[in-house]
């Protein structure tokens, strides 16, 4: 700040640099739709050849123009709605979507054979949803041009998120229940996991609340033993989302609703406050009250006995934990090749919750982790995305959306490969499953809105040659200023 | 914000790190133990849909796979001459599992084995199915059959019974032999119904048709055991006086052997008395009250060790079958020895270990370890392995041998094995006839080996069968028949 540092006399200044030229990437994108087209196609194609047919299928040909179909109109919106947005994030969801696509018309013919399906198969319902998924993505990126938008609805969201996830509890079994566990509405045919949705509308929430509160949560603690603890009445929406996801657990019996969003509420708290010890409190609670609810409810309790012992009782409770993990290791490194392992033999669930055998088992180890890996680049574009973003709202949104996204996927996986306790959740685009499909299609809608504004630049900024006076109120001419503020002058304030 | 993102982006990038630890850990690491559990319905699957290999007996398939019409079980399992090979070829049942070679060569037959990893990685890319290698045994068909034939001919239909002869000089296996048997077609059925009904019946009938009796049931040996007594007492003398075949034991009753504090005596067969005590004389006739008094005179440590030495209380012989244990009991009293030292009271043995005994007199007092695999083939014929024969265990010195084999000769010549005379060949052999419980006939033993002076065979046949008349039921006259058989179809 010293006078040398200024190259003219007050009032010549010079204008700001550029912003530098920000690549839109669009193009890119196109090049990875194609990839995650031929990517479907190609598996296509093996099912069929692989088949006892041994050719493709009739509706081949029909289904490749439709896949290609959406993705372009997909691609356009993007350039035209969006045009910042990542390219990443589209043909990644593209391509799961796509080769979910195909596993579920691989187990197809089990499962019509079986009477676990419809008469018609699920591949053809799910491709439907995949159409809806793409126009409803389209809608939000048209009427939703600002994600900022979604705070003024927080309250709005919560209570909406709430219902949905606490509505298959209160619902009889009748209409909740699909083996065993409660997380699902039926009615009139339709079977809609409102998880799924309320995963959304929560996360907004928490984003928009812990946006208001961070500073209270942060800064009014006491440092105990290097650790900040909350007072009290702070803790209140811990407890209170903590409270929730036990109720989810114990009525829904669902260990993966229930932790899912109880840990993406906690890492958001601790996002937005910085304070790990948000996480160690969340930790201790999470597993105390899910080990307390094991122990009292049965239920609950026979998941747990079939993550600890899977080959205890292969006829019967541990029975799909034990032929998952024969799928896997049937898979060994390379796979079986599509259409020529047994995921079927998992029964139930086979294009759902237990899909990842099939990738696991005909993929083999390589499949896994490239199916891994396209997840996890999901997840850190997310997070680069609330990287970027200027605004925090945006940034505990955007790091929100890929946290829980993050957690279901390796909730889903981790359950059936026994990492962890099994749970009810459907692998995200992955899985059968029309309303689970529709919310990973908006929350990837979400997501390149946020990204989109974080790469988008910024209006010009307004030269600064307004006297200076204006703008800072200690000016004094002549007073060593250069007419530039840089900030409070230590010496000022003492 | 930025720095707790990026630490929250290190967190689910261990959470997927995890997940693809635990696919390595699922997939490479645990893979070939899941893949092995019982309940995983993929082997079952698997085995229909693999062109499984053969069990060959000299060039003929004796259970070989063949195409079916079906997609879900591709291969149909057939035996030929089921029954007769079913203690060598066991069966390869979806509803009941395998057995014998079906069993222990199950990897190789089956195309799992890593040495075919190649050819079936290529079978794979060619679009063709999954091979499995072939097993071309030792038995020699010739003998099997005259060893099958004979006992199946000769037994009632209470009756059961089992034949074992091996090659002294290698091990290999020549003939086994397991009656009453059963039909493996009917087990590898392709209905599960009548898999189901015949297994039901074998497990019902109580002779226990499944069980392979020459490899895996015990039987009281009788004066088959005094081979063992004899090498006893040849090897390590009497009271300081070394023994040879020539000697006769000082003090040996003749007619009744009265024992220490026990109120039982021993006598010998019919009641009869012996014409002298010389060892050899003994041992032709098959002389109880010489050879219980020798027992004790030895002490049951020498006898014991003698009885270890030829492979009796020795467990883990696997041909590659496991076979069951032969039994000299331990801490005998000086009577319980000699019930012991004739082959009664608690010892049992195996039909494969009594041609294990002749095997060792006839092979100069080695026991060549028994083996039934000769050559494994890989999918397309090309040998992979071949066995080597191996030494199971050194009982006796050769002159300790040769004066046994002198010893067995005689008992043909001029002793209780009449009926392996003028056969066309010199044998020596070693009858038994050893006490069941009352009510049941005695089980008849013989152990023979031929020709005499370059033993080509040993041989034992067991056959306990409680239809025949008693004054019959020896081991000359049932057992007697069968070794001749399997001694001129492997010499003929």
């Amino acid at each position: 700040m010293s006078m040398a540092a200024s190259p003219s006399a007050a009032g010549a200044v010079t204008p700001p640099p550029a912003e530098p030229e920000i690549p839109k990437r669009r193009n890119a994108e196109l090049v990875l739709l194609i990839g995650a087209w031929v990517l479907g196609m190609f598996a296509y194609a093996n099912v069929g050849l692989a088949s006892s047919a041994g050719k493709l299928q009739s509706n081949f040909w029909t289904m490749g123009v439709l896949f290609a179909a959406v993705l372009l109109l997909l691609h356009l919106a993007v350039r035209w709605l969006a045009p910042y947005a990542d390219p990443l994030l589209l043909p990644l969801a593209a391509a799961i979507n796509g080769l979910g696509l195909v596993l579920i018309s691989r187990l197809d013919p089990y499962n019509i054979a079986n009477k676990m399906v419809p008469k018609a198969g699920s591949a053809g319902q799910q491709a439907i949803f995949t159409v809806i998924g793409a126009v409803v993505l389209v809608a939000v990126l048209f009427f939703l041009r600002d994600h900022k938008v979604l705070q003024r609805y927080a309250y709005v969201s919560a209570l909406a998120g709430l219902i949905l996830i606490a509505l298959p509890a209160v619902l009889p079994a009748s209409m909740s229940e699909v083996n065993g566990a409660r997380s699902w509405i039926k009615f009139a045919g339709l079977s809609i996991q409102p998880a799924e949705f309320g995963k959304l509308l929560m996360v907004s929430f928490f984003a928009a609340y812990l946006h208001a509160k961070r500073d209270t949560l942060a800064l009014a603690s006491r440092k105990v033993l290097g650790i900040y603890i909350p007072r009290g009445r702070d803790m209140g929406p811990l407890v209170a989302m903590w409270a929730f996801a036990m109720l989810v657990l114990i009525r829904e019996t669902d260990l993966g609703v229930s932790l899912m969003f109880f840990g993406a509420f906690v890492i958001m708290l601790y996002l937005a406050t910085e304070r790990a010890s948000w996480l160690i409190f969340g930790l201790l609670m999470f597993v105390g009250g899910a080990a307390l609810v094991a122990m009292l409810f049965a239920h609950v309790q026979t998941r747990f006995d079939s993550w600890l012992n899977p080959f205890g009782d292969v006829s019967g409770n541990s029975r799909q934990t034990a032929q998952s993990l024969y799928a896997f290791a049937n898979g060994g490194l390379f796979g079986t090749g599509l259409n020529q392992g047994y995921p079927t033999l998992v029964g139930f669930a086979n294009n759902a919750d237990y899909i990842m055998d099939t990738v696991g088992e005909e993929l083999g180890l390589v499949g896994l982790a490239a199916l891994l890996i396209a997840y996890g680049l999901f997840v850190a574009r997310g997070l680069k995305t609330a990287l970027l973003v200027r605004d925090p709202f945006g940034k505990l949104f955007a790091s929100g959306l890929a946290v829980v996204f993050a957690l279901q996927v390796f909730i889903t996986a981790g359950g059936v490969m026994r990492v962890i306790p099994l749970t009810g959740l459907p692998m995200p685009f992955l899985a059968a499953g029309g309303s689970a499909l529709l919310a990973n299609w908006i929350l990837v809608a979400l997501l390149l809105r946020i990204s989109d504004a974080a790469r988008r630049p910024l209006p010009p900024a307004l030269p600064l040659t307004a006297p200076p006076n204006l703008l800072d109120p200690r000016g004094v001419p002549g007073n060593g200023n250069d007419g530039r503020y840089y900030g409070q002058d230590k010496a000022v304030r003492t | 914000m930025n720095r707790p993102i990026k630490k929250v982006a290190i967190f689910c990038f261990a959470l997927f790190a995890v997940l693809f630890l635990d696919g390595n850990w699922l997939q490479v690491v645990k893979a070939s133990s899941y893949s092995a559990h019982a309940d995983n319905y993929r082997n079952t699957i698997y085995n229909y849909q693999v062109d499984r290999g053969s069990i060959i007996v000299g060039s003929t398939s004796v259970a070989a796979s063949q195409a079916t019409k079906s997609t879900t079980m591709k291969y149909q399992r057939v035996y030929s001459n089921g029954a007769e090979y079913a203690p060598v070829t066991g069966y390869f049942s979806s509803n009941y599992g395998t057995a014998s070679l079906e069993q222990y060569e199950n990897t190789l037959l089956n195309g799992k084995d890593t040495r075919l990893a190649t050819q079936n990685f290529i079978r794979k890319a060619e679009g063709k199915d999954q091979a499995g290698g072939s097993v071309v045994t030792t038995i020699n068909a010739k003998a099997q059959d005259a060893a099958y034939q004979a006992l199946t001919s000769e037994l009632s239909s209470v009756g059961e019974g089992a034949v074992a002869a091996i090659n002294p000089k290698t091990g290999a296996i020549l003939a086994l032999v397991s009656a009453p048997s059963y039909d493996p077609n009917k087990l590898a059925s392709a209905s599960s119904s009548v898999q189901n009904s015949y297994a039901t019946a074998l497990n019902n009938n109580s002779l226990q048709p499944k069980l392979d009796k020459a490899l895996n049931q015990t039987y009281p040996p009788g004066s088959t055991f005094k081979i063992v007594t004899s090498a006893a007492a040849l090897t390590d003398g009497i009271g300081g006086q070394s023994v040879t075949p020539n000697t006769s034991i000082p003090g040996a009753p003749l007619t009744t052997l009265t024992l220490p504090q026990s109120t039982s005596t021993i006598s010998n067969s019919g009641g009869e008395t012996c014409n002298s005590a010389v060892l050899m004389d003994a041992f032709a006739q098959s002389c109880n009250t010489v050879y219980g008094y020798v027992g004790m005179q030895l002490g049951a440590s020498n006898v014991q060790n003698m009885a270890q030495a030829f492979g009796f209380n020795r467990t883990g012989l696997t041909v590659p079958m496991t076979t069951s244990t032969s039994v000299f009991p331990k801490n005998l009293s000086q009577a319980q020895l000699a019930q012991s030292s004739i082959g009664q009271f608690d010892v049992t043995m195996t039909p494969l270990e009594g041609a294990m005994m002749a095997s060792a007199v006839a092979n100069g007092g080695t026991i060549e370890a028994p083996y039934l695999i000769a050559k494994e083939l890989d999918t397309s014929g090309n040998v992979i392995a071949s066995a080597t024969p191996t030494t199971y265990s050194t009982p006796i010195s050769g002159s300790v041998a040769t004066e046994l084999s002198t010893m067995m000769q005689d008992v043909v010549t001029n002793g209780t094995a009449t009926s392996l005379q003028n056969i066309g060949v010199s044998v020596a052999a070693k009858t038994g006839t050893a006490e069941r419980g009352t009510g049941q006939n005695p089980v008849a033993w013989m152990v023979a080996y031929a020709p005499a002076n370059d033993p080509q065979v040993a041989v034992a046949v067991m056959v306990a069968d409680n239809n025949v008349q008693p004054s019959d039921a020896f081991g000359n006259s049932l057992a007697g028949p069968i070794a001749a058989s399997v001694i001129k179809a492997v010499i003929g």
